[in-house]
């Protein structure tokens, strides 16, 4: 139950909400709701609680756990009358058995397992495995800290008229809560037609708490971040009702995630019309998300319209929607077409760093630096999702990760100078450093985690991409013609490395023109340093920059596990790419039978003598 | 338990009504089978009708409140009767040919000619039925709600729904050209009137105008098709025409003589281009017809469309008609409906109008699933009949969703407009402020009707397209292009229900009334948050209504006796042939 806990008890505050007008009790009830969130989402790692909540969906499957029960009450439940619904279940509870094959069910925790639409096995399933948890974490912390920059929104004054520039705030902390809630159902949720449900419903808040609260174009931004998405996961429910029928063998498909990732590959193992559409409709709706060009141009106007915490959130976690969806859906289920078509992924990654880092680059306004910089940074997703080696995976949900406490901190970095300055021209600034010392020790952190300065976190994952994308064969032709080059995965890492040194010139530059030379209006001699609620939020995000860039481990703890089954899967389902594991292993065996230093999948560099 | 309920208040309803058993099987003995039992329902409605009448000229009963008692009881009378009198196995709708096999040798039609028949009462058309009786029922609310029709002409306005209602009941039940043609006939009729409540309003009496020439139009043409249908297959029972068609070889007759027909359809679904009359009828019409016209008459329109697709494929055959491709044309027409009625709505200044394209563009929704319909008479056999009836019931199933939120929407519309005296977007404008909870309702059956979850419009939405996807599968791509362009339209509908909701959240209202709390009456509150609270209730319940709505099953005629051309008619065939190429 802890999970359905989770989900909802951010939903119970922001019901309670609806009866509490006085804004400061208002404040309180949100910050208890996002803490005890968060305190239940810990349960998720933490070795304390039930001891039968940390069974895996493997153990719960047999005959005597929760879904075996089940599946014998339906049985034996003669008034209920779903006959095919019985017969689909029994089916989805085998493949799910079946946990020789597949490693995916055996590493699920915390199940949970209720009936919602028999008629078309879509169930209330719930569970988590390491990158879901490393999601649902994020979520929870993010909520938690970006309140910080939320807290004082009720008393901050418009500039020209001295009015309370946002009304109406107990409405946004009810929408704040309910996307918490959404989003830490998408994380959650094994059923296929649930997540989609969780997915829609993230989107209804956030058009709110844009449209709402948002700064002068955010009518647009707000409807133009709807549009985008909708479109896109109109395509993925498409493709999700596909899934269904082409699982259907007369008993009803299935929206069983552990189900689907079982079945799927084989339906899709030979290239069909079918199963590219299928792939190219999931992708564009997790590629408007993530956002991969060119279907990016919502954020820059929703980040830059948003208010401060919602552009924390924006860039914090929904942006990791799309990874993850692309991760567990689009990978889990049609692990051929992301094969074949790995080479236009690496080349969309590719110029998603490029053109992301260039962009910011030739900005002014400082929240669109940021914005743009995290189109960027989700191009090495792309750029390890398409790499496949399962070091390029780990960095590239590292970078998820990592991406998400940085990219948060840089918004709140923003947030804090356009509070006070109440404009964000980057050409305006100038001298903060000697005004607010603080603040520009803070923004050096966020600055340089974000630029992937190393023993900060960006850097490890950037490097872990790196190093795993340069490694891959991927994409590789057979022959030798020399154009061919270009559909190697490794030529595009190669040409994504300019984002590096463009990545680095826009944060220095855009540093430099905020905290060093003149300042270039007396006014800003009135600026006060951090204040508490201030401190409060950078200070978490900080020190977590801090210990991922020093400990990447005890995130990557969680991560190894999944990427090494969705390795598994790909190797398991899609020939080629098991050739091309098993020759870089024997290329491994031979060079470390002349006694050289091999690295193997794992980044543990072992010593093998030669003969 | 519930259904005992519906039996006990059945037979109690017929004592009330005049038509005890015995006289009753009196009455069909006379007429010389029992099939008649069947036909209880409407006579109840006819009966109401004359009621009503008599109730509004006399003195004494002469009240608002008497009338809408007679209306209630009249429309919720025949419901009861549908659902108690198939409730021997279930609660919903079962298909009444195996009980009428034991009464008659007419396996349950009225008939004129043995091998003709009128009406056909199976699951499809007892859920189209109950499905008008309950709108009609809550139209009834809505009119309860409705502050601008006139008290004292209650009792025509209640005459004419009751008889609108009647016309679609018969059409949903409909099997033979003739009659169908009579139906649509007979609810247009009250319909056009309905329209033009409002005698001295100029809007209503344009849109009643608009809306009487193209019904009279469509219908023209449509009985200049019905006559060549006739011409070729010397029957106007929808099933034997499907039949006898498969042997007439002239193509260009039958395309045209089906594509007129189903002009006369089209216009009662407000399918492009038969759509042009429905904006401006809705616009003029008082709302609560407004609502019943894009709800009850649209699916009846569907109900008797996707039967004479069904008739007209190949699957009663055996053989597929060369004729016309019902999946294709079905397609195109949908794709277009929805496209048309989605990219008009952006730019309407009037919610009603904005509504009624939406229900332009909802009918080509709804024609995924006539298209299923003929995606399954094509293939035929077993297989394409049970694919049929997936697109049959998933049709009926997103009409029920569409019903709760159009009437929700069009209550809200009229509780806003009772206020302010106002249907124009602006008159939304910082509803928020004015009534949170009212806009909040507002904002639910938008994205119930944009088809987002967490709404029932999500579930009836997906239901369609898988039924589409499993045509789709079943060989059919056109299906798949189909519902890309309907997903497109959804995001493109999306920017004109999120006008409207920016609107009622973000715009700030007129600065006379931004402050002044808007007043809902209790009747408001049943109808707009009764449907917004159904519309989450349904989705959680996911599954509720989806075993009713697979009852709406077509009974097929497999094999007729008649289904082999008359000898004697060749020759007219023939001479038929050289007339039809020529119109």
């Amino acid at each position: 139950m802890l999970l359905t806990f989770t989900i909802f008890t951010p939903l119970v505050f922001a019901l309670i909400l609806l009866f509490v007008r006085d804004i400061k009790q208002v404040k309180m009830i949100t910050l208890t709701g996002t803490l005890v969130t968060f305190m239940l989402s810990l349960g998720l790692i933490l070795p304390v609680g039930h001891p039968g909540s940390r069974t895996s969906l493997a153990q719960e499957c047999n005959e005597n756990g929760k879904i075996g029960t089940l599946l014998q009450q339906l049985k034996t439940d003669p008034e209920t009358g779903f006959s095919t619904y019985t017969q689909g279940l029994e089916r989805d509870v085998k493949i799910m058995k079946s946990v020789e094959q597949s490693d995916f069910a055996h590493q699920l925790r915390f199940v949970e397992f209720v009936p919602w639409i028999p008629s078309f096995n879509v169930n209330y399933f719930l569970a988590v495995d390491g990158l879901a948890i490393t999601m649902i974490l994020l979520t929870t912390f993010l909520c938690l800290v970006c309140l910080g920059a939320a807290w004082n929104m009720d008393k901050s004054l418009d500039h020209n008229t001295h009015q309370p520039k946002y009304k109406g705030m107990r409405a946004f902390f009810i929408l704040y809560l309910v996307l918490e809630a959404g989003l830490i159902g998408v994380f959650s949720s094994m059923d296929y037609f649930l997540f989609y449900v969780f997915w829609e419903v993230v989107l209804l808040p956030m058009y709110f708490l844009v449209g709402v609260w948002g700064g002068p174009r955010r009518i647009y931004a707000a409807i133009k971040f709807f549009i985008y998405t909708l479109a896109g996961s109109l395509l993925m429910f498409i493709a999700l009702l596909y899934y269904y029928l082409a699982t259907d063998k007369g008993q009803g498909g299935t929206f069983n995630v552990v189900a689907l990732t079982e079945l799927l590959p084989k339906h899709f193992s030979t290239a069909t019309t079918a199963g590219m559409l299928c792939f190219v409709g999931l992708y564009v709706a997790f590629a408007v998300k993530v956002p991969v060009w060119p279907f990016h141009t919502w954020l820059p106007d929703a980040h830059v319209e948003a208010p401060t915490p919602i552009s924390m959130l924006l860039a914090g976690i929904l942006l990791k929607m799309g990874g993850y969806g692309l991760l567990r859906f689009s990978y889990g289920f049609m692990p051929q077409q992301a094969y074949d078509l790995a080479t236009y992924i690496a080349i969309l990654g590719a110029i998603n760093i490029v053109y992301g880092a260039y962009c910011a680059l030739g900005q002014t306004d400082f929240k669109r630096v940021v914005a743009y910089s995290s189109v960027s940074h989700m191009g090495y997703l792309l750029l390890g999702f398409a790499a496949m080696t399962k070091i390029a995976l780990d960095g590239a949900v590292l970078q998820m990760i990592n991406h998400g406490i940085s990219s948060p901190m840089m918004f709140a970095v923003v947030g804090i100078i356009y509070d006070r300055a109440h404009h964000r021209d980057l050409n305006r600034f100038g001298g903060m450093a000697v005004q607010m010392p603080k603040y520009a020790g803070m923004a050096l952190v966020a600055f340089f985690a974000s630029l992937g300065l190393p023993g900060l976190n960006g850097f490890i994952s950037e490097m872990l991409v790196f190093f795993g994308a340069f490694n891959t064969r991927v994409g590789e032709a057979a022959n030798g013609d020399w154009w061919l080059v270009f559909t190697s995965v490794r030529f595009w890492t190669v040409v994504s490395t300019v984002g590096i040194v463009l990545t680095a010139a826009y944060h220095l530059w855009g540093y430099q023109r905020v905290f060093y030379g003149k300042m270039k209006d007396p006014h800003y001699k009135e600026f006060k340093d951090l204040s508490g609620t201030e401190w409060a939020t950078l200070i978490p995000l900080a020190f977590f920059c801090v210990l991922l860039g020093i400990l990447p481990g005890i995130a990557l703890k969680y991560v190894d596990e999944p990427m090494r089954v969705i390795q598994n899967n790909m190797i398991r389902h899609v020939p080629e790419y098991a050739r091309l594991v098993e020759e870089e292993r024997a290329e491994k065996e031979r060079q470390a039978r002349g006694g050289a230093i091999a690295v193997d999948t794992n980044l543990t560099p072992v010593y093998v003598e030669g003969k | 338990m519930l259904l005992e309920a519906a039996e006990t208040a059945t037979n109690a309803l017929q004592g009330v009504v005049g038509l005890p058993q015995e006289s009753y099987r009196a009455l069909a003995g006379i007429i010389g089978n029992d099939t008649l039992s069947y036909f209880a329902p409407e006579l109840v409605i006819c009966v109401a009708m004359l009621l009503v009448l008599l109730v509004d000229v006399s003195d004494k009963l002469r009240s608002p409140r008497n009338l809408m008692l007679v209306a209630l009881v009249a429309l919720a009378a025949p419901a009861l009767m549908i659902l108690g009198k198939w409730g021997g196995e279930a609660l919903f709708f079962y298909p009444a040919w195996g009980n009428l096999a034991q009464y008659s040798n007419l396996e349950g039609h009225i008939s004129l000619q043995p091998d003709s028949h009128m009406l056909v009462f199976d699951g499809f058309a007892n859920f189209f039925k109950v499905f008008v009786l309950a709108s009609g029922l809550i139209t009834l609310g809505m009119i309860h709600l409705d502050k601008g029709t006139p008290r004292r002409s209650l009792g025509e306005m209640l005459t004419l729904l009751l008889g609108s209602v009647l016309g679609m009941m018969l059409l949903a039940s409909a099997t033979n050209l003739l009659m169908i043609y009579l139906s649509i006939e007979f609810m247009s009729l009250a319909s056009f009137i309905l329209v033009a409540f409002k005698r001295r309003d100029r809007k209503g009496t344009e849109g009643a105008l608009k809306y009487m020439l193209f019904g009279a139009v469509s219908s023209g043409v449509m009985i200049y098709g019905i006559s060549l249908l006739y011409g070729m297959a010397g029957t106007l029972d929808i099933a034997l025409i499907g039949q006898r068609l498969a042997q007439v070889n002239d193509p260009l007759a039958i395309a045209m003589a089906l594509m007129m027909v189903t002009v006369g359809f089209g216009y009662k679904m407000s399918i492009a281009p038969m759509h042009f009359w429905a904006p401006d009828a809705y616009e003029g019409a008082p709302t609560p017809v407004t609502a019943f016209l894009s709800v009850a008459s649209k699916a009846a329109g569907f109900a008797v469309f996707i039967r004479f697709i069904d008739a007209m494929s190949a699957q009663s055959t055996g053989n597929a008609l060369p004729i016309i491709n019902w999946v294709s044309f079905v397609a195109v027409i949908g794709a277009v409906t929805m496209t048309v009625g989605n990219l008009t709505a952006i730019w309407q200044p009037n919610v009603k109008r904005m509504l009624a394209y939406s229900s332009i563009a909802h009918a080509g929704y709804l024609m995924i699933g006539a298209a299923v319909v003929a995606a399954g008479g094509e293939i035929g056999g077993e297989a394409g009949a049970r694919i049929a009836d997936v697109g049959g019931s998933a049709t009926a199933f997103y009409l029920v969703a569409y019903c709760l939120m159009n009437f929700g929407a069009f209550a809200v519309v009229q509780v806003v407009a009772n206020e302010t005296g106002r249907d124009d977007m602006n008159a939304f404008d910082g509803l928020f402020k004015r009534n949170p909870t009212l806009a909040v309702v507002m904002a639910i059956l938008l994205l119930s009707l944009l088809g987002i979850p967490p709404t029932f419009g999500f579930i009836g939405k997906a239901r369609l397209f898988m039924a589409g996807l499993e045509a789709a599968q079943a060989g059919y791509p056109i299906m798949t292009v189909l519902l890309v362009i309907a997903a497109v339209n959804t995001t493109v509908s999306c920017y004109y229900y999120f006008r409207l909701i920016r609107g009622m959240f973000i715009t700030p209202g007129e600065a006379a009334t931004a402050n002044r709390p808007l007043i809902v009456s209790n009747t408001g509150w049943l109808m707009a948050g009764g449907s917004a609270v159904l519309t989450l209730a349904l989705f959680v319940a996911g599954s509720f209504f989806i075993g009713p709505a697979d009852e709406a099953r077509l009974k097929r005629r497999p094999h007729l006796e008649g289904a082999a051309m008359p000898q004697h008619d060749q020759g007219h065939v023939e001479v038929k042939r050289g007339d039809g190429s020529k119109g």
